[in-house]
């Protein structure tokens, strides 16, 4: 069943980008950027790799008013996304607060509302003894993406073995 | 042979901790935004299509 949400524009270039307006006026930008950097450009795989972006235009309020049509936005805007099966996305959850479980479980429960069983996401977490923090990155990638195997295991060799007590 | 083993482990953990710091960095803004905009869900909330 078809959810609520507002109309976008999309810009398809190197970097992907998604603009909509709320009622209240404020302005979305959704980008979706390439992270060749992380695995390296020697892997075909490694350009269907994204990071994303949520900005606000300068007009707008910096803390956005809650409004219940903007997360079902971002989920569509995801899910069109992801219509070329070969992409994956690497998040990365705040800790410098230590609100991040918190925030963590908010963005766990919403991606699982939307998600039909079409997307994985993998976590994994490291400590940073300089910073004093710790990193939770989370690699999402649809289920029947054909990289799946290769992105799933260089994410693994890059954040796996070091994972810390959350 | 030893010390080439805790080599590797370290130059793996200073990549993956590099890749961290820099995405930490990228999504502090994207972040605050979520927290905003994210509804707070029940647990087991009934799940909804957006096809």
């Amino acid at each position: 069943m078809p959810v609520a949400h507002y109309d976008y524009d999309f810009i398809d270039e190197s970097i992907k980008s998604y603009f909509f307006k709320t009622n209240a006026h404020v302005f979305y930008r959704i980008e979706f950027k390439p992270t060749g950097y992380i695995f390296g450009e020697d892997v075909i795989w490694s350009n269907y790799c994204y990071e994303f972006s949520i900005k606000l235009s300068a007009n707008s309020p910096k803390t956005p008013p809650f409004d219940s049509l903007v997360a079902p936005t971002i989920a569509v805007i995801f899910i069109d996304f992801f219509r070329e099966k070969e992409k994956a996305i690497l998040y990365t959850c705040d800790t410098s607060d230590r609100r991040h479980t918190a925030r963590m479980n908010k963005f766990n429960r919403w991606f699982e509302h939307f998600n039909q069983g079409d997307f994985c996401k993998i976590d994994a977490s490291i400590a940073d003894p300089i910073q004093n923090v710790y990193y939770i990155n989370s690699l999402i990638i649809r289920e029947d993406n054909p990289y799946k195997e290769e992105i799933t295991d260089a994410f693994d060799e890059l954040m796996g073995g070091l994972e810390e007590e959350k | 042979m030893e010390t080439k083993k805790t080599s590797t482990k370290a130059d793996r953990r200073e990549k993956a901790l590099q890749v961290s710091r820099r995405l930490a960095d990228h999504y502090k803004e994207t972040n605050r935004i979520l927290d905003a905009v994210l509804p707070d869900l029940p647990q087991n909330s009934t799940k909804k299509s957006v096809s």
